[in-house]
């Protein structure tokens, strides 16, 4: 971390960060205000910021008015197995893809990489036949197999190799001379060395999960097993949006992973740094 | 090396064995269902419509001998759910479908033909003729319901600005010239100006007599049969919205908000728009023309609203659409799901109704007033509505084309993108509006490719 | 501060002397450890890529609507998409006009943002979690916000431009500043580039810069030869996966636009949804798909190819 000298380019320096917290700022202070309005105020024009009156039951009537804990508790299911499942596969391929020589390792790497490519509109259908044929269409194994072999990860992977890349390789070596075995340069020095990199693919698939909508949707066959973004997408009818209620389940929806996000983010930067190692 | 204040890998291969024991435990979700010996209905719609299918399917299920109903409503993209249980052949039973696939699919011999039930529901003759789509010369689906356009105002701006309320009876409906001159004493800049009077500020306008009725196959379809124009000609094979009787529709309509300016143009009206039960109650809109369906948000928004006849340019007329409720052939128990389907179409079991969501399908909830009265007299219906519902829906009522023509989704998505400048107001002046609606049915007649069959019952 | 940028900046660390130990027991171990941790997501990838890729191409070789007969049609599809589909082009068009701002947009505000966020600064917690909110909005709620900060006759940028005495616009509602707004909205999900550049930053060791300091080099110099080279492994990865991401755009048109004014932000991605899942075309719908994946295919290899010339790893052999 540096720390800027003159006086004038700090507060330069935090000029800069407040106009763009404001800006950044501004898609949550309207869901926010959103969801104290009522329906009549949410879209007056010119907009109004503040809420009158507040209307606080947005909350509890959208919380209601569907078992939200009961989404919370799927939810969180999927997180469960999902999460682990990127953490292990993708760090073990992508260990696989940046530490290990082996020969055609970025071949297979770039023909996987393929896989983010083609347009998720035209998968979906043999996809879906697939799980079918293997019955298991209404359940979580679709929405959560896939994941510990890596399917739909290729992005979690790609971002662990670039990562892993950037460690230096005389540490594998050094490694390898006192007789260790691959395991033990993945166990010992490539995953310590990469618990920010970890935490960022850990964080990524849990907001993936949370917000995912569109394999929930196609998969799903119960409403006892709906996720909470099928639950938000309730408020939204084919004619007519209950907007407070969907603004107020939005906000309560997102705060934990705001907070989550808050608790990581120190870790992911304030992890190790790799100055040690070489200095 | 630098120790971290980050999860050791003890805590993380914990918390994997959490995540396993937590998997199992909610494990059961993990397993598929036995959906066997059940009726499956996929359905798209609000919570309020959740709430009332769920209340007729217990009710339905209640009966001996029927089966218990799996109702799933899906939120949001609803197309995309039931093309991919199409295309996997995984149908429901019995499942909402949009007009277009609805066709397709019944065409393409996936639907069970709702007239081969008829000696057994004799229930099925008194559908409504027009919420009847048949997709061969002896095959037909039915609508989930019937939802004519209608005029809906709020009775306070009328009171406040004294001019008087929409007629309820086609017999003496407006004229075009007739609502927009009402429409004119019902738009006020924020000083009080009228956009007739001199100084009127249109870009600060605080409240507009009407909003343009726009959407091409609802209520802009409504205004040009009621000018005797038409989208399609008669075999469907091409775009005729450049006639000279729907130029001069679109053009009144383009007028409506950039010359007489008592309608906001289609930009201020997305970002004010809430829907027409808040627009209206908001007090930025006095009239809006608009579906049947939205007495169910006016009911619930709590304030004196009214509802008349559509104004004519020549005859009066409405539009009239839904969705299709369709029953898959690959169902074990058709006939189970044809019986839930009347149940549904039943205002004396279905609370939608009265609710103010859905018009009946069966001539006699119009024709026989004690039935009539079963679903319009209730608190929420306005005074007349018996009357401004009842007689459009049966004999002034165009219904959509989309049921009518093929490949309807195709042909919808040439047109109405071509017609997005017009309504922005790029094009003013009959002339102008001459050409670009050419150009509309310029591009879009090439997707056209015929009709259903035209069957009257 | 020479040394640094010659190394730095060295084509192929290919080159750079192997370390010595036993090659050939190593060389064995490591390819036999490498397959096989590989072998998971190669197997996924066969199940749950290579199939449905398969299936969908055989697709599009058929004119299959969902609900009605299938017919082989060979490269009908093809030949209609480039003979007769002013969509097609239509919407390639404005897809890749998008891509061509907002990836490089995107790239460029999110690495700013890491380079702010990274300072010691008070509050830096608050800040980063306030620079990634935008991220977490559902989209849902933001389109709404974006309509308004849109809106011609009271948006928020509207009266910004009044307020300033500049010429205003009709932004999304006109057809050649439509894709613009929206390339300009999408730079507020910058977020997540921006996580993963701060993730960056923190391996470029400290060593480095203090060479700088000791060549009496300043902050540009830092900049331009420790944290621009150090990071290009970064960069490229959000370059790429932007890349990626940002043809296949969907969302702003699905929520917001439906495609209009007059098919302006008809992306491509949004049309194949149409043709797939409005009109049922999946045999269309699968050719379309087709053709966007060579396009990203060729495109991504075009930023492959180059990276061998402006991406510095620190093992000297990731490509």
């Amino acid at each position: 971390m540096r720390r800027p000298r003159s006086g004038a380019r700090r507060f330069l320096l935090y000029a800069v960060l407040c106009v763009c917290a404001a800006a950044t700022l501004l898609p949550f202070l309207w869901l926010v205000r959103s969801a104290l309005m009522k329906d009549g105020q949410i879209f007056k024009s010119p907009p109004e910021w503040l809420p009158s009156p507040f209307a606080w039951h947005n909350f509890g009537g959208a919380l209601t008015a569907q078992p939200f804990g009961r989404y919370f508790l799927n939810t969180l299911t999927l997180e469960l197995a999902i999460v682990p499942g990127v953490l292990f596969v993708g760090s073990i391929s992508a260990f696989a893809f940046a530490r290990l020589r082996w020969r055609g390792r970025n071949t297979v790497f770039a023909v996987l990489l393929s896989a983010l490519m083609l347009p998720y509109a035209v998968t979906l259908v043999p996809t879906f036949i697939g799980w079918q044929y293997a019955g298991l269409v209404g359940t979580y194994v679709p929405l959560s197999l896939p994941a510990w072999l890596g399917a739909g990860q290729i992005g979690s992977i790609f971002l662990l190799r670039q990562f892993f890349l950037s460690i230096p390789r005389e540490l594998d070596d050094a490694a390898y001379v006192d007789g260790a075995r691959p395991w033990t340069v993945y166990w010992r020095i490539v995953l310590p060395l990469s618990r920010p990199a970890l935490l960022v693919v850990g964080i990524f698939t849990f907001i993936g999960v949370w917000n995912d909508f569109l394999n929930p949707l196609i998969y799903l066959a119960d409403a006892k097993r709906y996720t909470l973004s099928l639950g938000l997408a309730m408020f939204q009818g084919s004619y007519s949006a209950q907007w407070g209620y969907l603004m107020a389940a939005s906000t309560i929806v997102i705060l934990p992973i705001i907070v989550l996000f808050f608790l990581a983010q120190r870790h992911i930067l304030e992890g190790i740094t790799l100055t040690g190692l070489k200095g | 090396m630098q120790r971290s204040r980050l999860p050791s890998r003890r805590a993380v291969l914990r918390a994997g064995a959490g995540a396993l024991l937590g998997g199992a435990a909610a494990g059961c979700a993990f397993v598929p269902e036995n959906r066997a010996h059940h009726l499956e209905f996929l359905f798209w719609g609000s919570i309020y419509e959740d709430r009332g299918v769920h209340a007729v399917s217990r009710a339905f299920s209640r009966r001996p001998g029927r089966l218990p109903v799996a109702a799933q409503v899906v939120g949001g993209d609803y197309a995309t759910k039931i093309n991919t249980l199409v295309a996997a052949r995984q149908e429901p039973d019995i499942a909402y479908l949009p007009a277009g696939l609805a066709m397709r699919l019944g065409e393409g011999g996936l639907l069970v033909n709702l007239l081969d039930y008829r000696h057994k529901y004799p229930q099925i003759d008194d559908l409504l003729p027009q919420a009847l789509h048949y997709y061969t010369e002896t095959a037909a689906v039915p609508q989930t319901a019937v939802e004519v356009m209608m005029l809906w105002y709020s009775t306070r701006l009328f009171s406040k600005a004294g001019v008087p309320e929409p007629p309820v009876d086609t017999a003496s409906a407006w004229s075009w010239d007739r609502y927009l001159e009402t429409c004119d004493r019902l738009t006020f800049d924020e000083k009080g100006r009228r956009p007739s009077e001199k100084g009127f500020d249109p870009t600060q306008v605080r409240q507009f007599g009407a909003t343009a009725p726009t959407t091409v196959n609802t209520t802009l379809y409504a205004l040009l049969r009621s000018n005797g124009a038409d989208l399609f000609d008669e075999k469907g094979t091409r775009c005729i919205i450049d006639s000279d009787a729907a130029v001069e529709v679109v053009s009144q309509i383009v007028e409506m908000m950039y010359e007489h300016r008592v309608a906001p143009s289609p930009t201020l009206l997305t970002s004010m728009n809430t829907g027409t039960a808040l627009l209206l109650k908001s007090g930025r809109v006095a009239t809006t023309i608009d579906g049947y369906w939205n007495l169910l948000d006016l009911a619930n928004a709590q304030f004196p609203y009214g509802a008349g006849v559509l104004p004519k340019f020549q005859e009066p007329m409405t539009a009239q659409t839904s969705g299709i409720t369709g029953i898959f052939k690959r169902s074990q128990y058709p006939e189970q799901a044809v019986e839930f389907y009347l149940q549904m179409a039943d205002p004396r079991s279905c609370p939608l109704y009265k609710q103010g969501l859905w018009m009946p399908l069966e001539r006699s909830f119009y024709t026989d007033p004690k039935l009539l009265a079963t679903w319009t007299d209730t608190k929420i219906h306005p005074a007349g509505f018996d009357r401004s519902t009842a007689q459009p829906a049966l004999h002034n009522v165009s219904p959509d084309p989309t049921f009518r023509i093929r490949n309807s989704s195709e042909v919808f998505a040439q047109l109405t993108p071509a017609l997005d400048p017009i309504w922005l107001g790029k094009h003013r002046g009959t002339a102008s509006v001459r050409k670009a609606l050419r150009h509309a049915a310029d591009v879009t007649t090439p997707f056209l490719a015929g009709v259903y069959p035209d069957v009257k019952m | 501060m020479t040394a640094l940028a010659t190394r730095s900046s060295r084509p192929d660390g290919r080159r750079r002397p192997r370390a010595r130990h036993a090659v050939g027991g190593l060389a064995r171990m490591e390819r036999r450890w490498g397959i096989g941790l590989a072998l998971p997501v190669v197997v996924g990838f066969v199940l749950f890529t290579v199939g449905p890729m398969i299936a969908s191409f055989v697709i599009s070789l058929t004119d299959w609507t969902i609900g009605g007969k299938v017919r082989w049609v060979g490269f009908g599809n093809y030949r209609a998409m480039f003979g007769s589909d002013d969509l097609f082009s239509k919407s390639l068009g404005v897809t890749l006009y998008y891509t061509l701002l907002a990836v490089p947009l995107g790239l460029a505000i999110a690495f700013g943002a890491s380079l702010l966020l990274n300072r010691d600064v008070r509050g830096r917690g608050l800040f980063r979690v306030l620079f990634y909110l935008p991220v977490l909005v559902p989209s849902v709620a933001s389109a709404v916000l974006w309509t308004w900060v849109y809106n011609p006759d009271f948006g928020l940028l509207n009266q910004l431009l009044r307020a300033a005495h500049l010429p205003t616009s009709q932004w999304i509602y006109s057809d050649t500043m439509a894709i613009p707004s929206l390339a300009i909205m999408s730079a507020w999900g910058f977020g997540n580039a921006t996580v993963i550049f701060l993730a960056g930053l923190q391996g470029v060791p400290r060593h480095l810069y203090e060479a700088i300091d000791v060549d009496g080099g300043g902050a540009w110099a830092k900049f331009r030869y420790i944290t621009v080279p150090m990071m290009t492994p970064t960069i490229f990865y959000n370059l790429v996966m932007g890349l990626i991401a940002t043809f296949q755009v969907f969302n702003e048109a699905y929520l917001m636009t439906s495609g209009g004014p007059d098919n302006a932000t008809l992306f491509y991605n949004y049309y194949l949804w149409r043709t797939a899942f409005s009109d049922g075309r999946l045999g269309y719908a699968s050719a379309l798909a087709w053709v966007l994946f060579l396009i990203v295919v060729v495109a991504t290899a075009l930023v492959f190819r180059s990276a061998r010339r402006w991406v510095y790893y620190e093992t000297g052999d990731g490509r």
